[in-house]
């Protein structure tokens, strides 16, 4: 098809975009412990003139919705999902609140808003509801996944990173940490808990925020640079719960075939072990970065970005994996590399 | 019955062709190596069974394709549809429909004022204009201002849409977005055809 009508516009996937959500509406997923303070920083965020235009989906655990009852007088638009976790039995709920919204948008029964704000139940693992964004094909057409942002409170969080598995796995799959309620707890405290978070996902930025104060801009955006930012620190973080962390950096620019057969790979033999892989890739011919996402089995179609976000022209790549240890990836892609047939050209 | 000459578009990367809507006659493409003896070369035309009114022929040089609009003349969408057409034009005395790019239900959009097509951006050849042949935006009247993703020529995506309110005192009770120009920044500039002014917008995709 593009063969027929050549652009020098477009590049090998085609329109080269603004954002790797391109058109999609984007989506920001709040996820935290029970008591965490989402609810503050998300009242405070819709307050706020960057969190006009929000449509929120709200997730609750117990039958009555006193969440949905403190936003609803800062936001038009609050969908309340009834009684159930998100990650379970709620995931259909919530892919029908998210197509009502969008029928209610084409029809003007709802006003034009332009992103979406889900905030999980406490007791929600998060990886389900970024897997529903990734199977269902009508939702994925629709949104995009901007940012997950997990809330985790200073006072107990250690502890309760300690004895509860979902409040792990929402430190680990998130894109940022927000620490509430900082200004309660000693200095040293708060260290241990930076130390513990960081050590669970070196490659999400932390935050701090007093009574849900923090920059809309961290919500908002999501920041393909931390990949690389973060991996001096930890090449690898291993869980508790058996699940790695790693990023892979290349200098050189990678063949896209390559890199291909070798994700192509690693999904058929271990995709439902890919929790989430996401980053940037400099792909010899394309101009801009190249933004690869998958969810276990399931790869985004790859997207070209106008323009790198900074300086940097490594590739990098975010796995978070439940098994699968840094170095068989490396020498997975190694292999593949040397065996490819424009190897050693 | 209207026929005579609407928007006359040459371009310098054919100087010796001139791209004519001719309102409920159609389009033609004209030789016009010799200006004072224009020849046709070919033509097009949607209607009947459309309802005419052809206002605007832009060519994508680069991609063999040509964007083509209608204009809504009449209000409540009586003269519904009029749409933004795209065409295979890699052969210049053949040109082909292959698509249109999708407007929402027009009965939603009935109850005041025009909707359907009017205006693109027309790629005008100035260093201060943007150029794209990946993205035609369009004014749609009532139906705002709306940016179609054209990368797949056959399956245009609407990728943008911007209706704003009724402005104060507006005639016909809604807006009727009427022209677009982009500049070399992606800044977007929309007027509103009676009293809502100008609106300036930013494309985010």
């Amino acid at each position: 098809m593009l063969d027929l009508f050549p652009s020098r516009e477009a590049g090998r996937f085609g329109r080269r975009r603004k954002h790797a959500r391109g058109a999609k509406l984007p989506v920001i997923v709040v996820t935290g412990f029970l008591g965490a303070g989402k609810t503050t920083l998300l009242r405070r965020f819709l307050g706020s003139p960057a969190g006009e235009g929000t449509a929120v989906v709200i997730n609750e655990f117990g039958s009555v919705g006193i969440d949905d009852a403190l936003v609803r007088a800062s936001s038009d638009d609050v969908t309340l999902l009834g009684n159930g976790c998100l990650c379970c039995n709620m995931r259909s709920d919530l892919q029908n609140a998210l197509r009502n919204l969008l029928a209610e948008r084409a029809h003007g029964t709802v006003p034009q808003f332009k992103r979406v704000l889900i905030e999980t139940s406490g007791l929600a693992d998060p990886g389900p509801i970024l897997q529903t964004f990734a199977t269902d094909r009508a939702l994925g057409s629709e949104f995009h996944v901007e940012t997950v942002a997990a809330v985790i409170e200073a006072v107990s969080g250690l502890e309760t990173l300690g004895w509860s598995a979902e409040a792990r796995k929402q430190v680990i799959l998130a894109d940022r940490l927000v620490v509430s309620k900082t200004d309660l707890v000693e200095p040293q405290a708060l260290k241990r808990l930076k130390a513990r978070l960081t050590a669970l996902n070196p490659h999400a930025a932390v935050h701090g925020a007093v009574e849900g104060r923090l920059d809309p801009r961290y919500l908002l955006e999501s920041d393909m640079r931390l990949a690389k930012t973060a991996s001096g620190f930890v090449a690898e973080a291993e869980h508790s719960d058996g699940i790695l962390s790693f990023v892979i950096t290349e200098n050189a620019p990678l063949t896209w075939d390559t890199f291909a057969r070798g994700m192509e790979t690693l999904i058929a033999l271990r995709g439902g072990d890919l929790l989430r892989v996401k980053g940037l890739l400099n792909v010899v011919g394309c101009r801009g970065p190249v933004v690869v996402q998958v969810a276990q089995h399931l790869a985004h179609p790859p997207v070209e970005l106008a323009a790198w976000p900074d300086q940097d022209r490594a590739s990098r790549l975010v796995f978070i994996t439940r098994g699968i240890p840094e170095r068989q990836v490396r020498d997975l892609f190694a292999s593949v590399r040397a065996l490819a047939p424009d190897a050693g050209r | 019955m209207d026929a005579r000459a609407h928007n006359t578009n040459v371009y310098p990367q054919r100087s010796d062709r001139c791209y004519l809507a001719y309102i409920d006659g159609g389009m033609f493409v004209l030789d016009i190596s010799d200006k004072a003896n224009p020849k046709r070369i070919s033509q097009w035309t949607n209607s009947p069974p459309y309802t005419g009114f052809m206002h605007t022929v832009m060519p994508l040089f680069d991609r063999g394709l040509m964007v083509i609009t209608d204009e809504s003349t009449e209000n409540n969408a009586k003269d519904w549809p009029k749409l933004i057409w795209i065409l295979d034009a890699r052969e210049e005395t053949n040109l082909v429909p292959i698509s249109t790019c999708p407007l929402p239900d027009h009965q939603a959009f009935a109850a005041k004022g025009r909707f359907g097509a009017h205006n693109i951006h027309e790629n005008v050849p100035r260093p201060t204009a943007w150029h794209s042949d990946q993205i035609v935006l369009g004014t749609f009247f009532n139906g705002g201002l709306r940016a179609y993703d054209i990368s797949n020529p056959y399956q245009p995506q609407q990728v943008g849409v911007f209706v704003p309110p009724a402005p104060p005192m507006a005639p016909t009770g809604t807006i009727q977005l009427n022209d677009v120009f982009v500049d070399e920044r992606e800044i977007v500039y929309t007027v509103d055809r009676h009293v809502g002014g100008l609106y300036i917008l930013e494309m985010d995709f």
